[in-house]
């Protein structure tokens, strides 16, 4: 009964974002929030691996170029024909599925193909494997005519019909964190968690740890070609995807938000794709904020400089993070009211003591 | 008769050049407690690693229940209904008590993954019956009232039990003990004793154990094989191998070539007495707090140039975490320390070295990657003087002859009690004016732990100062000319380590009979 009523209110809010949102929200806004939801699903996903696990991926933008383009590709071959058969809103709806069906099993299918083979490492080796599979991704895609090589796909005045609205993005969204959240406290979970801890111990007790490693990437690139999927198609991907956006640094930008969140919390990973998308996006505000406080020769320095100003507060930012709070921000914990007050132990005291001030 | 639960038939194991278990052959009947022993390097944890699938032996053949499972994976054994604990304890730290019990259900669950990502009826229900046994199990063990606590809080002891917890979840036919009483008590040993008895009436169990504690091994074993070296030496019931003259010799060395005794009656006035020398280490009122766990409550005692201090106690005393905060590895929560006369709040625990002070820790904690001579050679990291450094590489090998046997030797592959020399040796190539030594014979075979006592003895007669803490109370008061017993984090009774010997008190400390305030 619960979970039918969770699915009712899940799609009346996901409805209300697809329709709701154009109206109330600019352009600009609209794609941040579009962009959370596309962070929100690589961050679940690579927790799954890297939090859940505990094993090191930092080739997740692989798996998101794989189901970008297969997501493309689907539609651009699909979008015509289906459009024929369902016109409308419906026939949009439909083309979408199948690109997003067409991006999880081609991410999946790249999953195991790079599983298999490197599962049997090891934390640093595992990593530079992985590292490795995303370049050979992201290069083999360059080097591909039909592709569009370093120009992107589609070529020439084609695009990317912007089927993935807000309501698409939050509602991959939401089924991630929701399959990701079930299988992270069941039985299959603990067995992850169990290879995280100690091999040899779970091992014993008779998890097959190779097979379920291969398992957690396999569903973790699953994720991940979804995201790409409506990344191609939502309003941030620009109607166009080209290989400079799935270089090493989104891998790292994805580390950022499961480390920024915790590793291993489910709604650690959400929180930290949502703080990366809307930090990147509001550090562009920094020259506004310092009008009055700088002069303005000071301001107009900023202004010219934003972008290297931006990166430069970000990675200050995750320093600062880092040295205050390693485990990230609710460590293996999920989130919990409760936890916010014990986040902020200064909370009470500061408005108290800033009583008499005021 | 029926089928034996397990067989080995001429299992033999060589690793490069070395045959760690050459040829051995035994059979465990069905519902008996079978006891695999030997002194250290006898190759029982070899044995154990063959029938369990962590290696697959060179030749021959362990069977189970009639079937070939050597050269099997771990995961593929314990599917078969073998279950084992680990002799350094492995749980899932990070995980709650009842969850590292529940991650054994693998092998019982009938829920698919999509059951667990859909949360299926049948998921609903499996987890439920799985909570249900888990929480039986921890009822057992007295663990219920745990059942939510980061395992990794939880003391050795429930440590210990946890393990067998999470392998009986297994729901085996054979469960394996790899050294279940080390590190506890005699009193937590006789408890242990009589659990592993009912456990395999309630859960119709057959058991094989690996153990030193011979009392155990003895009052609770049915059926005894003896190893020494890779080979079998002895078989039978605990009478007819207390007795077997193999069997002594490779526990107590042969008669004719070991002095007569312990440790205890070693000449020890070949020494002179120290006289009541400077205060070279003195601690005052030491509290160290573990989170909310107060895990030593005002501690205090000095150590005289010279000297060998003793401080005992049973498990969870807070031995450890005192030498680790004399130590600086911990913090303090209040207290002074002073080494030679200067007080160590605010230093670093890496500059004690240099000021000569050098810790060789419990578990030994050597570089399991690194050679013999490497090991060493990093014990020396402070010291510039190469020929100070030879002479010490040859001091150790003095000491402890083993080791030079082994000079070339991966530190990880010699043996639990050729480990723990390499420790002392280690400690003792900064040169050190105090020498703190942590646990040195535990799970160390009886032969080996006379090996390191006197070694002990040896550094004293060198000058040096020793400050030991140790479980083995008899061994340490033999080697110490004074004592402090802690109890639950405050030292309750201290002194001249002969007149602490026949305390009663001392005993009472460890069976937690003595008032805190005695």
């Amino acid at each position: 009964m619960r979970k039918v009523l969770f699915v009712i209110a899940a799609i009346a809010a996901l409805a209300g974002l697809q329709f709701g949102a154009p109206a109330v929200l600019d352009n600009y806004l609209i794609r941040i929030v579009s962009l959370c939801g596309i962070n929100v699903m690589l961050a679940v996903a690579l927790n799954l691996v890297n939090g859940t696990t505990g094993q090191f991926s930092i080739g997740h933008a692989g798996f998101l170029a794989v189901g970008a383009y297969a997501g493309a590709i689907s539609t651009h071959v699909l979008d015509r024909r289906v459009h024929a058969l369902v016109p409308g809103a419906v026939g949009d709806g439909l083309t979408l599925v199948c690109a997003c069906i067409a991006a999880i099993s081609a991410a999946g299918l790249a999953g195991v193909l790079v599983g298999v083979p490197s599962l049997r490492l090891r934390g640093d080796y595992l990593a530079i494997v992985t590292l490795g599979f995303g370049e050979i991704i992201r290069i083999s895609i360059e080097s591909t005519d039909a592709l569009g090589g370093s120009q992107g796909y589609p070529r020439g005045s084609e695009s990317i019909p912007t089927y993935a609205k807000l309501g698409w993005v939050w509602g991959g969204a939401l089924l991630c964190v929701v399959l990701a959240w079930n299988l992270t406290y069941s039985t299959h979970g603990r067995a992850l968690g169990a290879i995280r801890e100690d091999e040899i111990a779970a091992e014993a007790v008779g998890i097959p740890t190779t097979r379920y490693k291969v398992l957690a990437f396999a569903i973790s690139a699953m994720m991940t070609g979804l995201a790409g999927a409506l990344y191609a198609h939502d309003a941030t991907g620009g109607q166009h995807i080209d290989p400079g956006g799935f270089k090493l640094d989104k891998s790292v930008d994805i580390l950022v938000m499961i480390i920024f969140g915790g590793l291993g919390s489910v709604t650690g990973a959400v929180l930290g794709g949502i703080f990366v998308g809307v930090s990147l996006e509001f550090l562009r505000e920094i020259p506004n904020i310092m009008r009055g406080v700088l002069p303005d020769a000071g301001v107009q320095y900023l202004r010219q400089n934003a972008g290297n100003i931006r990166l430069i507060v970000y990675a200050l930012l995750l320093v600062l993070m880092m040295l205050l709070r390693p485990q990230g921000l609710l460590g293996t914990r999920e989130f919990h009211w409760s936890t916010v007050r014990s986040l902020i132990p200064g909370l009470r005291r500061k408005t108290n003591g800033g009583g008499p001030a005021r | 008769m029926s089928t034996p639960v397990l067989a080995l038939e001429n299992v033999e194991m060589v690793f490069g050049g070395l045959r760690a278990v050459g040829g051995v052959s035994f059979e465990v009947p069905e519902g008996s407690i079978f006891g695999l022993i030997g002194p250290n390097g006898a190759g029982k944890t070899t044995v154990f690693n063959c029938i369990t699938g962590v290696y697959a032996p060179t030749s021959g053949a362990v069977r189970f229940r009639g079937q070939r499972i050597d050269g099997l994976q771990s995961f593929q054994v314990a599917d078969r209904g073998i279950a084992r604990t680990f002799q350094n304890i492995r749980l899932f730290g990070a995980m709650s008590v009842i969850e590292n019990v529940l991650v054994a259900s693998h092998r019982t669950s009938r829920a698919t993954l999509f059951d667990s990502m859909l949360r299926t009826k049948r998921y609903h229900d499996d987890e439920l019956a799985m909570r249900t046994r888990a929480s039986e199990l921890l009822e057992i063990f007295g663990l219920n009232r745990v059942a939510t606590e980061r395992s990794s809080s939880l003391p050795y002891g429930d440590q210990r039990r946890l393990e067998i917890a999470r392998a009986l979840m297994l729901d085996p036919k054979l469960l394996l003990l790899d050294e279940p009483a080390a590190g506890m008590n005699s009193a937590e040993a006789k408890v242990l004793d009589r659990q592993i008895a009912e456990l395999r009436d309630r859960f119709k169990l057959t058991v094989l154990l690996v153990e030193h504690n011979m009392q155990l091994v003895m009052n609770v074993c049915e059926i005894i094989h003896v190893m020494d070296r890779g080979e079998t030496i002895a078989h039978g019931t605990a009478d007819e191998v207390q007795e077997h003259p193999k069997v002594l010799e490779a526990y107590l060395g042969k008669p004719a070539e070991t002095p007569q005794g312990t440790a205890a009656e070693l000449p020890r006035a070949a020494t002179p007495e120290p006289k009541a020398g400077d205060v070279l280490l003195d601690v005052r009122d030491l509290h160290v707090n573990y989170g909310g766990i107060k895990a030593v409550k005002g501690i205090s005692l000095e150590v005289r140039k010279g000297e060998v201090v003793a401080l005992i106690g049973a498990n969870g005393a807070g031995k450890t975490t005192t030498l680790k905060a004399i130590a600086r590895v911990v913090g303090w929560a209040s207290g002074a320390v002073s080494f030679d006369g200067k007080p160590l709040a605010g230093v670093a625990a890496h500059e004690l070295v240099a000021r000569g002070m050098a810790l060789s820790p419990e578990g030994r904690a050597i570089f399991p990657n690194l050679t013999v001579r490497e090991n060493l050679d990093l014990g020396a990291y402070t010291v510039h003087d190469r020929v100070a450094i030879h002479r010490r590489v040859d001091e150790a090998v003095a000491l402890f002859p083993r080791l030079g046997e082994r000079m070339s030797q991966l530190g990880g592959t010699l043996s639990g009690g050729e480990q723990q020399m390499l420790a002392i040796a280690r400690a003792l190539m900064s040169g050190p004016r105090l020498l703190m030594l942590d646990e040195p014979s535990l799970g160390i075979a009886p032969v080996l732990v006379d090996q390191i006592f006197e070694g002990i003895e040896k550094i004293r007669a060198t000058g040096t100062t020793i400050l030991l803490v140790e479980q083995n109370t008899r061994r340490a008061l033999a080697a110490a000319q004074r004592a402090y017993v802690l109890v639950t984090g405050e030292i309750v009774l201290s002194g001249d380590a002969k007149t602490l010997a026949d305390d009663p008190r001392v005993k009472g400390a460890y069976l937690g009979e003595v008032a805190h305030d005695a």
